[in-house]
Formats: C-alpha cells, structure tokens, sequence
C-alpha cells in the first residue's frame, strides 16, 4: 500500500506508521520480562560505579548548596535557622536520627507476621493472570468465628 | 440552569450514582456513570454560589442545611471530585459492581459531608462515609481484612456516635446546630466532637485504624480510602476549631511519630499509611495555629496531598496488582517491567518531600512559615524533623525498595493502562500546581487564588531564593546521608514482620482482657456460690447429703449464687440508706 | 382525638368499670379457656380476652387524661379504706396500655408457634396460665394497695413458671430454668412481702396512698428503712436489676418462643413501673436516704447492667440469650434514668421503657418466627436467613437498629432524652457510658445482621421460609411503631412526661 501512495503524503504516512511501530515496540515487554522504556528512563541506573557515581554527585551538591548560603542572604522568622547550611545540618542529623533509630525500634516492636493470627494472603482484585495466586480456598470465605 | 441543578450537592449526586451503579450490570454502563458522575459533580461545583444555603430542609425542629459552598470548603469539595474521578478511571479494569458503587458512594458522603451546612448534616454524611467505606476493605476478601474491616467499622462507628452525643449536648445548650467554631474545650459537647473528629483524623493514639485497615484493603480499596476520611477530618477541623492550641502539639507529634514506625514497617502500603498520619499532622498542626495563612497552607497541603498520596498509593496498587505482594523484603528492581509505574511514583515521591517545581513545596512551605512566624521554635523543629522523615519513608523507601535496590527477580506486565491513565493525570496535577507561575493564574497561583483567604495568598511567595535554598539543602543533605549510610550498611534492612503499634491494646491486651473477664465473670458467680455451697455444704453435711440428690448440685450452685447476690444487694441498701439517714 | 371517640362511644358502665375490667376480664376468662373443649376456641377466646383489656386500657387512659386530678381511684365493692383500691394515674395507664397492648399482639401471632412449641391437648391450659399471667401483670400495674400488689404479682409469677417449664418439650433445660426462676421469683416476692409488712407495721395501713400520707410523721424510723430496703431489693430482683438478672437468660432462652416474647416486652416492665410507684410515689425524695440510693446504689448498678450485660452479650452464641443479656442491659438504662430522680430522668427511663418493648418485642417475635420453620437460634443459624426470608428479617433488622439507638428509631429517641436528663444533671460522663454501651450494641446487633443478610447459609439443606402472614402483621406493626415513634417521638414523649409527673407528684408536665 505504501508503495503505490504518492511521495508527497508518502513521507509523513511513512513517519506516522515508523512512530507508531516505535511506540508498540517501547510498548511490548520483552520474553525476558524488561519493558523496553526501563533502559530510556532507568537505564543509567545500571551504569558501572554508579553507586560512588551518586555518592560523589551528592557529596559535592551538598557541598555547593551549603557554600551558596554564603552568597544567598536567606531569611527566616527564626533567627537561628538563617546560620550557615543550618537546613542541610538538621536534614542530615534527622534522616540518620530516624534510620539509624530502626535498629533498636525493629528489635523491640518487630514480631512474627502471624502475631495477630492468620496474616492473610494478597486481595482477590489482583491480577487473575498472576502464577501462584491462592484461588477462594479458606482464606476467601468470610467465617463469622470470634 | 435550573434551580434543581444549582440546588444539587454533587456529593448526592454521586451518592444516587453509586448506589444507582451496584443495580447496574453492564460494566460499560456502569464505569460510565462512576466517571461522568465526578465530571457533572465538578462542573455543578464550579458553576454554584458561594455562601448561599442552597437546599434547606426543616424536619423534627432542625434547620438543616445540605448544601453551602464557601472558601473553606470548595476546596476540598473539588479535591474530593478529582480524586474520585481518578480513582473511577483506576478502577477500570475491574468488574466489581459493590466496589464501584460504594467507592463512588463513599466520595459522594465524603463531598456531602463537605458542603453540609449544620452539624446534623455533617454526622449524617460522617456515618455514610463510615459505612460506605467498609466494603473496599472488605472487598479484599482475605479473613485479616474481614477482621480488620469489623475493627475499622467498630471505630468509625464509634466515631459518629461521639460526634453525634457532641451534637446532641450543643444543640441542647446552644439550640442551634449551625457550623460556628468552637472557642474552647472546656464544655463538654465541644470535647466530645473534637474527640469524635480527633479519631477520624487518626490522632495519636487515636490512629491505628488506618494502619489497620488501609493495608488490608483491595488494590482499589486502598486508593479509594486514602482520598475521603482523614481529610475530611481535616476539614471539620478547619470549620469548627482554628486556632485551637491543642492542636498545635497534636499534628506536631502526629508528624514525628509516624516517621519512625515507617523507617521499619515492611509493607509498603502500611508505610503509605504511615505517611498518611504525617502528613494530616501537618495539617492538624497548621489548623491550631489558625492564621491566614496557615489555615491557608492547611487546606492547600490537603490538596495537594489528596493527589500525590493517591498518587503513591496507585502506584503500589499496581505493584501489588501485577505481584501480589507491597512486602518491602520481596519487591525491587521492578523498574525493568513497569518503568512508566516507577516513574509516576517518583512523581509521586518527589512531590511529598516538597520538592521545589512540585505540589507539596508550595503547599508546605505556607505550614511552615506559619508555624515559624508564632515563633514556636519546638514545634517548628518537630515540622522540619517530620520533613526529613516524609522524605525517608514516602520520597525513598518507597520507589527504591519497591522498584530499584536489590533485584527481587521478579519480571511482570507493565500496570494495565487505565492505571497508568490514572497515575499519569495525578502526576500532570501534581507537578502543575507545583510549578512557578509562568503564566499568571497558572501555577501555584491557580491553588492560591482558591484558598479561604485569597488574598493573604497572593501575598505570599512560595518561590523566592530563600525558600528554594533552604529546601534544597534541607533535601539533598537527608539523601546523602541515605546514600552514607546505605554505604556504610548502616541501614536496616528490611524484614517481614508485624510491627506493634497502639492497636497491640486493642487487639491484644484489650481483647485478651475482655476475654478474660467474659471467662471470670461466668465462672466468679458460680465460684462464689460454690465456696458458699462448700461451706454450707460442711455445716449442713447431713442435711445436704439427704435432701440433694447429685444432679441437683448445679442448680443449687446458680440459685445459691442469685441468693449470695441478692443479700449483698439488700445489705448494700441498707447500709446506705442507715449510714445516710 | 382516637381516645375522645372511644371515650364518647364508650357505654357508661365501661368507663366506670373501665380500670377494673382490664384485670377481670382475663382473670374470669382464664378458667374458662382451661375447660374449652377445642385449642383453637381457646385461642380465640384468649384474643377477645386480650383485646378486650386493651381496649379498656385504652379507654382508661383517655379517662385518666381528661380527669382534672389526673387519676381513678376505684374502690372495689365500695369498701372504703378498708377495702382494696384500684387507683390509675398517667403511669399506671402507660404501663396498662404497654401490658395490654403487647398482650394482644402477642396473642394474635401466637398460635402457629404454640402449635409448634405445645402438644395439642396442653394448648387451653397453656393459654389459661398465659391470661392468668397476663391478668396478674394488669393486677400489678392497676392497684393501689401493697398487699393486693404482692397477690397479683405471685399470679403472674406463679403463671410464669408453668409458662416458662412448658418449654421443656423443646428442651429439658426449661425445667431448671422455670426451677430457678421459681427460687428467684419467690425470693423476690417474700422479700417484697417483709418489706410490706416492716411498713405495716410501722403505719398501719396497706393502702398505698395512705401510706404515703403518713411515711412523712415517721421520718427516720429503722423499720420504714428496712422496709424500704427489702421492697427495693425485691422488685428490683423482679426487674431483672443487675446483679440479680441471672435469673433471666435462662427463662428467656429456653421457655416457648411465644412465652419469652411476651414476658421480654411486659415482665420486667412491670416490676419496674412497682418499682418507680414505691420510690417516687409511696416513698419520696424528702428522704435522704433515698437519695443515697439513687446515687450510691441504683446509678452504678444500672451502669455496670448496661456495660457488663453488653459485653456479656458480644460474647454469646444463642441469639435468645444475647438478647436475653440486652435485655438485661436495656434495664440498666431505665434504672439510670430513674436514679436521677427528677422528672425528665424518670420520664426517660420511661420512654425508655416503653420502646425497648416495642423493639424487643419486635425482635422476639421475628425470632420465634425463624424457630417456626427453621429450628436453630445461634448466630450461625441466621447466616442468610436475611435472603430466605426477607421480610421477617427486615423488620427484625428494623428491631435491631432501634436497639443500638440508630436515629430515626424509638430506640434513638429514649436514648437522647436519656442524655438530655443525664447533661442537666450534670452527669455527663454517664452519657459516656451510654454511648459506650451503645457502641456494644452495634457489635452484637451488627454481628447478628452480618449474618443474616452477608454470609452464606451454614445449613443450606434445611428448609428456611418466610414466617406465616399471622406472624409477619403484628411483627411489621411493631417494627413500624420503632420507625414511626422514631421520627415523630411525641405520643410516647407525652406519656413518658405525664407518667413521670404522676409518680413524683407533680403537676402534669406540658
């Protein structure tokens, strides 16, 4: 069909029909179950070292945004809060507080997943297709049992 | 347009849709009318007046007032409608005639509760949310969330008859039910509503239904939810207490709470539930400082957070769809099969940390200046601790356990698209209200100019260096220090578990108990008769050995413990009225 | 405006008559019920019987509202002071109407269950012990002597035992159930009779208004307190007062379903409104003690009935005994409605009264419905009786919500005008407590409804049908007098208020 239509429209038909193929093909999970799109978006995130990648960016950010409080004259309310990279200083001092406090919190509060009974399996409105989804055994019927 | 039309609540509207949509079976038709229902509803809003009671109705001498429009309510009408259409459009590929029409129900009683114009009103709607809402949880069809449903009915009930007894004592005092805020807690009535309110908002110690239930409801249900009741609360707030101090330390300690049940909960969606708390604490707080401008960052963060915490919830709905599990321990590095599913979740999550160009930064950093100007330097620091903390648990732990970190080799289908739809609109909502204006009236400034006080609003900059360097250093500060300590293996790692929280009272020490005196009491009345049939039993061994025949026994154990009781009463009585005449 | 055409209608002996009849009738057609040849003649004849005493309950309250003083005195055969005395006012009439009226309903739906519930050769003298019963609760709510109060009681209580054993066909644990309630009743009664005679003894008179008139002049005597103290643990044992209910789940759970219907909505009513008569009328509040009483005694009491009874029927299985325990609870309301002891605290516990026989009545009959065709009365038995029989199950469903205090209910109603009373008087962390046990109430109720109308049959083999029309009409009367008495509460509003003036002597409320 293609072939037999004039060049004039022949070249824009011909983009529509290659986009469309383009936005299938990024569209298909592939048989190893990788959706094309992930390399466009995340595909940076396998890079080598991206680990020290992201540690150094960061690192140096930080270290940039700190020194810009010198030149930007920030003001506040409170007074206190307008000290040099006083915001980056709480950030980092609540987020590490707050981490690393999940140790002694998940050895006092952490119990069995079956501590209030029967945990349960995943709702019934999940994907049908799904492999190994319990079917309506014991779990789906509503016993009246207290 | 005629006077039927202005006079309709777009919360009935989709009430009669909802319950119209459970008779439906044709899904098309159906699904059609749960989406065109939020449609009609925003247009109805958009095209209604303002502090206007527009229906009114007289029954058993109240003036009750079902629909009235004002700044302080529009807002959360119109978040309530958009929500309620994303979540019609996320729900599509389901074929479910309860789920549709109660989850269109329950926005619809939320929407009426809105714009209720008296406090009669206000608890019929408050009810129907309860009641509507107990179905998405059950919908889940698990026996935990038969359970959990049962508890969370039992506290939302609970919750409308407090509100109700309020009601009951005001209206008896002040014989009037209108909307006015309370000044003080010192009458009872105010008390018990702001108790009534506290649960639905899920104060401390008041809050453990929604991590209850919200993950244990349906991979719907659980959008759906997050939307209505705790902003709802959030509203009643707003309407009858501004400026109350104690709300102040409330949503204060609201927002750091949650923060570290977050850091080790492994369920993503519990950890959402978290955020919820969080996040309302934001508000809480915002509303007892009660100026301008905080009522102003108060009902804009609610807003904002109808959307971007919908927003992460549709996201780990689709995770939780396409896996079957949101177990932090067994997810990662799905962003090689859903990568459109981690991108609007990161929208998502970068919108909650208030990220500048995003929703919660225009909204947040109101709540803060606020809470900063009363010069409250405690709770101020408490607010900013919390955002670091939104920061871990929404804006990190979310996204990087559930679609990066460790591989958990699991390959599945991208979200059905009509999910995707629904993440998509939220994330364009979500960065489009985050945005400077770059045309007037758009941006920031379209939320700004619908605030209650417009024009303190319009006052104030969101964006100026300041603002956007404090927040920047703030954010990238805390994710080093995540890169840090992830690289010194000094972050815990996750782990399947149930984590104890205030429910452990009810579930386990409060219903051990009642057990146990269910158990005490039918045996302490017989265990008293029969130390008294023991010891009548020794004086009066003859008598008993020839008057009572074995089988006997029983029935002289439950007669002689009536009769033991009956004289402890008579001697009760007589002591009292010896001792007081 | 019904009660002025029934009154202008009315021959003249029957409004003379009018507060006597309501007792004789039944207690003259009880010995002739026993000889009748035929059950189905003696069931009619029990319905005339019934309706008759309803209707002159009826005529006596519309008398007893346009007398100026507001009450009949009657005295029989004209022996003054000497003789007995019927004496109605605005409470004794309510209570009349409740009695009667209940009586009539129950005698309507009754005769398919007792078809089912009694051999065919017991149903006359199953039907005279039910009018005799019936007669003695009318006795005990009309007259107005101590003693004479004492006899109508034990032919009630007496007629309530046969009435309760006959259940043993069904099952022999009726028999220790009526054994024991024969042991409480007659406790109940010989501690009501000593109290009687401490006060005899020490006024010398039994009539009731007399001894009232002279109580007064003997302000602090020992004897008059005990005396007090054994009418009080007496009736109160009779009402079903906690700590002396446990007589009751039993003789609700296991006598014929007929039986427990009609004593669930009369009995303990009527022991009760005895109660109110001896605290607020015969004794008063110029007495110290008796508001110590009230404060110390009966208000705790009725709240630890409200809280513990709830609790207790969360727990239970048979539907027959959680609403036995709610029973027991519901009593608990109307006793700390009383012990506030002003006019709208009584009048509250009378409302209350008056609607939780409307809705327990509504609920027992719809069970003694289920028993008719599907024998079984656990919760498990009702899972998706809601399907199977939709209508029975409604109106039961109607009950229900009127018991947890749903609004638009009667049971809503009694339960704010209870608030009400409990704020002016400044009690208003009982209100929390009421709210909690109400919050109780939605557990059991909304278990038993989840059952019914969301899970699937436990026993879908067993035939399960709609109950028969002669149920289904008074059942549905009922459940419409829950909604209609919750939407305009002004009728039994009205009654409660006049019936509260009368017992504490005031002048009628308007």
């Amino acid at each position: 069909m293609t072939d037999e239509t004039p060049p004039g429209r022949d070249t824009s038909g011909r983009f529509v029909k290659r986009a469309a193929e383009t936005v299938n093909a990024m569209s298909r999970t592939n048989d190893e179950g990788i959706h094309p799109m992930s390399k466009v978006l995340f595909g940076w995130t396998e890079a080598k070292n991206i680990g020290a990648i992201l540690f150094w960016t960061l690192a140096i950010l930080s270290i940039i945004l700190v020194l810009a409080d010198l030149v930007i004259d920030r003001h506040e309310y409170l007074h206190f809060a307008e000290s040099i990279g006083f915001f980056g200083l709480w950030g980092f001092i609540s987020f590490s507080f707050v981490v690393l406090m999940g140790w002694p919190l998940g050895r006092l509060l952490r119990r069995d997943e079956n501590y209030y009974g029967d945990a349960g399996g995943p709702p019934d409105d999940i994907d049908p297709d799904l492999e190994g989804k319990p079917l309506h055994g014991p779990n789906g019927t509503h016993g009246g049992h207290h | 347009m005629p006077t039927f039309l202005t006079d309709l609540n777009p919360g009935w509207l989709l009430i009669i849709a909802g319950v119209a949509a459970m008779f439906i079976k044709q899904r098309t038709v159906r699904q059609a009318m749960t989406i065109i229902a939020p449609i009609l509803g925003i247009l109805l809003l958009a095209t209604t007046q303002h502090g206007v009671d527009h229906l009114t109705y007289n029954a058993l001498g109240l003036e009750l007032s079902f629909y009235r429009v004002d700044s302080l309510n529009f807002l959360f009408g119109l978040a309530f409608l958009i929500a309620a259409l994303l979540n019609a459009i996320y729900a599509l590929h389901t074929d479910n005639r309860m789920q549709d029409g109660m989850a269109t129900a329950y926005a619809g009683a939320a929407i009426a509760a809105t714009f209720a114009g008296d406090l009669m009103t206000l608890f019929i709607f408050w009810e129907i949310t309860a009641i509507t809402s107990v179905f998405l949880i059950l919908r889940a069809g698990t026996r935990a969330s038969y359970f959990a449903s049962l508890r969370y009915l039992g506290v939302q009930i609970l919750s409308g008859v407090l509100l109700l007894d309020g009601i009951a004592y005001v209206w008896h005092h002040t014989g009037s039910l209108s909307l006015t805020a309370f000044t003080s807690l010192n009458e009872p009535g105010a008390l018990i509503i702001f108790i009534a309110f506290g649960i639905k908002a899920a104060f401390p110690f008041l809050h453990n239904w929604l991590q209850d239930s919200y993950p244990k409801a349906s991979v719907v249900g659980a959008v759906v939810l997050s939307a209505f009741t705790t902003k709802l609360a959030v509203y009643a707030f707003a309407r009858m207490f501004p400026g109350q101090d104690e709300l102040i330390w409330i949503g204060a300690i609201m927002t750091v709470f949650p923060v570290f049940f977050a850091v080790i909960e492994n369920d993503l969606r519990r950890v959402l539930a978290y955020s919820t708390n969080n996040q309302v604490g934001f508000m809480i707080c915002a509303i007892g400082v009660g100026t301008p401008l905080a009522l102003n960052g108060a009902v804009a963060h609610a807003f904002a957070d109808i959307l971007f915490k919908g927003l992460l919830f549709m996201s780990m709905g689709a995770v939780l769809y396409r896996t079957g599990t949101t177990k932090a321990n067994e997810l990662g590095g799905l962003y090689r099969s859903m990568p459109w599913t981690t991108l609007f979740c990161l929208v998502g999550a970068i919108s909650i940390s208030a990220m500048p160009l995003f929703s919660a930064f225009v909204t947040k950093s109101m709540i803060l200046s606020a809470v900063a100007s009363t010069g409250m330097v405690v709770v101020w620091l408490m607010l900013m601790f919390a955002s670091a903390g939104v920061l871990e648990h929404s804006g990190i732990k979310i996204p990087y356990f559930a679609f990066f970190g460790h591989d958990s080799g699991k390959r599945v289908k991208e979200a059905p698209f009509n999910m995707l739809l629904a993440m998509g609109m939220a994330s364009f909502l979500c960065i489009a209200i985050g945005l400077p204006a770059f045309l007037p009236s758009f941006g920031y400034e379209w939320l700004y100019s619908l605030l209650p006080y417009p024009v303190e609003a319009a006052s104030y900059q969101p964006f100026t260096l300041g603002h956007i360097l404090a927040q920047l250093q703030l954010l990238a500060l805390a994710v080093f220090a995540f890169i840090l300590l992830q690289r010194l293996g000094l972050y815990p790692p996750e782990k399947p578990g149930v984590i104890l929280d205030t429910d452990w009272l009810y579930r386990k020490v409060g219903y051990g108990a009642v057990r146990w005196m269910d158990t005490i009491w039918s045996k302490v009345g017989p265990a008293i008769a029969a130390i008294a049939g023991r010891l009548s039993s020794r004086a009066y061994d003859n008598m008993v050995a020839t008057f009572s025949p074995r089988g006997m026994l029983s029935r002289n154990l439950f007669s002689g413990g009536m009769t033991l009781w009956t004289a402890v009463i008579l001697a009760l009585v007589l002591l009292v009225s010896f001792l007081t005449s | 405006m019904i009660l002025e055409l029934l009154l202008t209608s009315a021959p003249d002996w029957a409004i003379r008559h009018a507060a006597v009849l309501i007792v004789v009738v039944p207690l003259v057609m009880a010995p002739i019920l026993a000889l009748s040849p035929s059950a189905r003649l003696a069931w009619f004849l029990a319905l005339l019987a019934t309706a008759a005493s309803s209707y002159f309950a009826i005529l006596t309250l519309g008398i007893v509202q346009s007398t100026p003083g507001g009450i009949i005195e009657y005295w029989i055969g004209n022996w003054y002071l000497i003789g007995i005395e019927f004496r109605v006012d605005a409470l004794n009439a309510m209570i009349l109407l409740i009695v009667s009226g209940m009586a009539f309903l129950a005698t309507v739906f009754a005769w398919p269950t007792i078809l089912a519930d009694v051999e065919k050769q017991k149903i006359s003298l199953f039907l005279c012990a039910f009018l005799l019963c019936f007669a003695g609760l009318c006795g005990v709510a009309a007259t107005g002597d101590a003693f004479n109060l004492f006899v109508f009681l034990e032919i009630s209580s007496l007629s309530t035992y046969v009435l309760v054993a006959m259940g043993a066909r069904n099952d022999r644990r009726a028999l220790p159930a009526a054994f024991d309630y024969l042991i409480m009743g007659t406790i109940a009664a010989s501690f009501y009779i000593i109290g009687v005679g401490f006060l005899y003894a020490a006024t010398g008179t039994l009539n009731m208004a007399e001894m009232a008139a002279q109580l007064p002049a003997l302000a602090g005597n020992r004897s008059v307190q005990v005396g007090f103290a054994f009418i009080v643990v007496g009736l109160g044992l009779k009402a079903a007062m906690w700590p002396l209910h446990q007589w009751l789940p039993n003789a609700y759970s296991y006598s014929p379903s007929f039986v427990t219907m009609f004593l669930a909505a009369t009995a303990t009513k009527v022991a009760l409104y005895a109660l109110i008569r001896w605290l607020f009328t015969i004794f008063n509040l110029d007495y110290s003690f008796e508001q110590a009483i009230f404060t110390w005694v009966l208000a705790p009491l009725g709240i630890a009935a409200m809280v513990i009874c709830s609790f207790q029927a969360v727990f239970q299985t048979d539907v027959r005994r959680m609403l036995a325990y709610s029973s027991v609870a519901q009593v608990g309301y109307m006793i700390l409605g009383i012990s506030i002891a002003n006019a709208a605290g009584v009048s509250a516990g009378l409302l209350h009264l008056f609607n939780h026989s409307l809705m327990k009545g509504a609920l027992f009959m719809a069970l003694a419905g289920v028993c008719l065709t599907y024998k079984g009365t656990t919760v498990r038995d009702f899972a998706g009786l809601g399907r199977s029989a939709p209508f029975t199950m409604s109106a039961f469903a109607i009950a229900g919500l009127s018991l947890i205090g749903v609004p638009l209910t009667a049971g809503f109603m009694s339960k704010l005008q209870l608030g009400y009373a409990l704020f002016d008087h400044g009690w208003w962390w009982a209100v929390l407590f009421v709210v909690f046990s109400s919050f109780l109430a939605v557990l059991y109720v909304g278990r038993l409804l989840q059952a019914i109308f969301f899970e699937a049959p436990a026993n879908p083999g067993k035939p399960r049908k709609e109950a028969p029309l002669i149920v289904l009409v008074p059942l549905w009367i009922l459940a419409l007098a829950n909604i209609y008495f919750g939407i305009d509460a002004s009728f039994p509003v009205g009654l409660a208020n006049d019936g509260a003036a009368a017992a504490l002597g005031l002048e009628a409320l308007q």
